[in-house]
């Protein structure tokens, strides 16, 4: 997979992310290359920006200050704040019977934390912590095979076929052009 | 009136709210249909009787400042109990239930007001029964939580 010009979106995303693009990373590449990109990133982001929270009260309120720097543009599809709090507290703390209670409004709630991962990205660029992110997309991606619950709500959502070995690829590429341990931009 | 009904509650929310978790059950009826048959009907303000009463017990259950998985447990506890568990979505009780404790991010927005109705009365049930309290003790926690709502400038509906 490419993006029309050689370059894989994951190769494209780092890119823009370490030029601090913002504007290139603030939709990321999940809504032109479906559900599994969304999972990607949105697993990579949401576990990078919530590495150090566990308590449900913490992550709500980083949550609700997340929502608060969503543009005034997306503000009124931020619907379902409350099952994206859910998804992401599923994600970071293994909650996972919270998400049998999300699928009713799940449509909703994926967009919410899509439009809050998105955030999350922005603020990753100007902070500058790209590497860090990058190498949390290709741990992400690794954990894929073992925990597939989050694949299992992405079908309620999107039920286009997966397209896993496009991805791999893409994340193998990204693997590689990562700087060793010693040779990043941060911790 | 039974003496078991003494220092009952005034609004009509609040009386039918004690007959349920006292389990009054015709005492609950007949202000159910006074509730209905009312021709100016309260808001879904008075439903705050409810989450101040479910607030009021829960702390004297859980002295500290509880965790959530606590507050989670309670209501899978009242959901598998319940009848209708759809009129007490778990994920919109959750955010009522911590919203009422004093959380103040919490997304509570668009909850209708049966859910609302439904998660105060039910959870506060639950708690009612850990704590064993009898008829005359609900009403008058039932009378507290109204004097708060009053306190906040909510008119409740009298019979």
């Amino acid at each position: 997979m490419n993006d029309g010009n050689g370059q894989s979106p994951l190769l494209g995303l780092w890119a823009a992310m370490r030029a601090g693009d913002v504007a290139a990373t603030a939709l990321p590449y999940c809504h032109l290359q479906g559900r599994l990109w969304s999972a990607l990133l949105f697993r990579a982001a949401i576990r990078d920006e919530f590495r150090e929270v566990s308590d449900p009260r913490h992550i709500t309120q980083r949550v609700h200050k997340i929502c608060a720097m969503v543009p005034e543009a997306d503000r009124e599809r931020l619907l379902a704040r409350r099952e994206a709090d859910a998804i992401i507290r599923a994600e970071v703390n293994g909650e996972l019977d919270l998400i049998q209670h999300v699928h009713d409004s799940s449509r909703s709630a994926f967009l919410t934390a899509q439009l809050i991962t998105r955030d999350v990205f922005v603020a990753v660029v100007k902070s500058g912590h790209s590497t860090r992110l990058a190498r949390r997309i290709v741990e992400a991606w690794q954990a894929f095979g073992d925990e597939d619950w989050f694949l299992k709500a992405l079908n309620v959502v999107d039920p286009r076929p997966l397209m896993t070995d496009d991805v791999s690829s893409d994340v193998r590429a990204l693997a590689g052009a990562l700087p060793g341990p010693d040779g990043g931009e941060m911790t | 009136m039974n003496s078991k009904r003494q220092h009952l509650p005034v609004s009509l929310w609040g009386r039918f709210l004690y007959a349920r978790i006292a389990g009054d059950l015709e005492y609950g009826d007949t202000q159910a249909r006074a509730i209905r048959s009312q021709t100016r009907p309260g808001g879904r303000e008075q439903f705050e009787i409810a989450g101040h009463l479910f607030a009021m017990l829960f702390r004297q259950v859980f002295e500290q400042e509880p965790e959530v998985s606590e507050i989670d447990a309670l209501i899978g506890e009242a959901r598998s109990v319940l009848r209708t568990p759809e009129h007490m979505p778990f994920l919109e009780a959750e955010a009522l239930a911590r919203s009422w404790l004093g959380e103040p991010h919490v997304d509570t927005s668009g909850i209708s007001s049966v859910v609302t109705a439904t998660t105060g009365a039910v959870l506060a049930a639950r708690l009612a029964k850990r704590l064993r309290l009898s008829a005359r003790q609900i009403a008058e926690a039932v009378v507290i939580a109204e004097r708060e709502v009053e306190t906040m400038g909510i008119e409740l509906v009298l019979e």
